[in-house]
């Protein structure tokens, strides 16, 4: 076993451990708070099958102190598309994701709190190796009506190839030989900054906005650009894309309860721009309706819309372009749009109070399925997911 | 439109009158407070950071997955 897997599983563990620790802290003085989410994640699309489930623990101590860790597996089933290769060869392979976050609030003089808090995050899969950490701020003010917020956050990404078909020459951890092996690196840097008012009794608005730098690596490996169709009859070039990438984001949400009907309705926008010219735009509605005393169902609308990025062409004619030029292969530098409609269901235990499960009768369970109607060549797509949430 | 439409959003924000804390139970009601929806919220994210060329606003940062 590789000796990162080993590492991650390890500070995972690790922290899991603390938590747990943390855990015996609340038995003794009764004052610490908590909650053990599990939850099991599907999405379903022609090319491509993830299963993944995790656990997510989450602690609080007499101070306000919180400490979470979560630990992910994702099982990728992908076929040839997903992957960017040009035969149709499925494969699975398995991401462990892990990660770590404390935060803590501050009073200050006038009332004011701040909060502080930070991160780390790492990722791995058998070409694939990502990690990270995040700082974020949030200061409220003395009425606790407005909370102003601000994030950042550093990514690091190793891409690498795995040789998956034909002649595995070497079984090395990073995939290929030493000569063949493929090493490219990419890091991002992200800054965001928020504004959180509630502005009636019923009626909160947030706003922010968020910048990212990308740099290094930022195409896909295995993909090649079919020259003149999709059949690559006339030969496949290399997909390279620009070394550079810069995000623009906006983003903005209101939220309003109707008390009479018991309905909370959200609607959010997000627009965003970047340097590879792909400008996009995602309105989005979500209405929560209260369904008796232990049940929530959420409907969910979600609309998005991108522009193309400058480099993408539908045909990549052999006589314009040269291996090494720009050119991608990848649907989502297209131009495109999706329609996403979904629902969510929610039960709370309270029911259960009284029953031989008297023990779950603070817990909550929810199923939710969406469904992704998608313009572009990744088609058609089902997110799904069921979790169970236990406080203590 | 966009700026429009936070600028909107931004005066709201700013001008409207104090609302006390006994006044709030509205605001913690099922489907107001969004924090207990995370995990679910972060899977759902990434799966749009893999499949749409646009990103952010929900705090996710990509990684994996040919996310980039």
């Amino acid at each position: 076993m590789p000796r990162s897997t080993h590492a991650l599983r390890f500070a995972v563990l690790g922290t899991v451990l603390a938590g747990a620790a943390l855990g015996h802290a609340d038995e003794t003085t009764g004052t610490w708070t908590g909650a053990l989410e599990l939850r099991g994640n599907y999405y379903w699309e022609t090319s491509t099958r993830v299963v993944a489930p995790s656990l997510d623990v989450t602690l609080e101590a007499p101070n306000g102190t919180r400490f979470g860790v979560e630990y992910l597996v994702d099982a990728i089933t992908s076929a040839s598309q997903a992957a960017g290769a040009l035969t149709d060869n499925r494969f699975t392979e398995i991401r462990h994701q892990g990660s770590g976050r404390v935060s803590h609030e501050l009073e200050l003089s006038g009332g004011q709190a701040l909060t502080l808090g930070g991160g780390f995050y790492a990722s791995r899969e058998p070409d694939y190796r990502s990690g990270g950490m995040n700082f974020a701020s949030a200061l409220t003010t003395a009425d606790r009506q407005t909370t102003l917020t601000f994030s950042t956050a550093f990514l690091h990404d190793e891409v690498r190839q795995l040789f998956r078909t034909g002649s595995r020459v070497s079984p090395n951890p990073m995939g290929g030989t030493d000569a063949e092996r493929f090493a490219e690196n990419f890091d991002a840097l992200t800054f965001t900054g928020g504004v959180e008012r509630i502005l009636t009794p019923q009626l909160y608005v947030q706003a922010g906005y968020q910048y990212s730098y990308l740099n290094g690596f930022l195409a896909n490996p295995y993909r090649r650009v079919p020259l003149g169709d999709v059949t690559a009859r006339e030969g496949t070039i290399t997909e390279v894309h620009p070394g550079v990438r810069r995000r623009h984001t906006l983003y903005g949400r209101l939220a309003y309860y109707i008390r009479p009907t018991r309905t909370a309705v959200h609607a959010a926008f997000r627009a965003y721009t970047d340097s590879w010219d792909i400008r996009a735009v995602t309105p989005e509605v979500l209405v929560y309706q209260q369904l008796g005393p232990s049940a929530v169902l959420r409907l969910r609308y979600r609309h998005y819309n991108q522009s193309a990025a400058f480099f993408y062409q539908d045909v990549y004619l052999p006589a314009d372009v040269n291996d090494g030029d720009l050119a991608t292969f990848d649907p989502k530098m297209s131009r495109f749009h999706s329609h996403l409609a979904g629902f969510k269901l929610s039960l709370r235990g309270g029911f259960l109070a009284g029953t031989v499960l008297d023990g779950l009768r603070d817990a909550s369970l929810d199923f939710n399925l969406s469904y992704i109607w998608n313009t572009n060549r990744f088609g058609n797509g089902v997110i799904g997911s069921a979790g169970l949430v236990i406080p203590f | 439109m966009t700026v429009r439409l936070l600028l909107v959003a931004f005066a709201l924000a700013t001008g409207c009158a104090t609302v006390a804390p006994y006044e709030r139970e509205d605001l913690s009601k099922p489907g107001m407070d969004l924090e207990g929806e995370g995990v679910e919220t972060g899977f759902r994210a990434h799966v749009h950071d893999a499949r749409e060329g646009a990103t952010g606003g929900h705090g996710s940062s990509g990684g994996g997955c040919g996310c980039n």
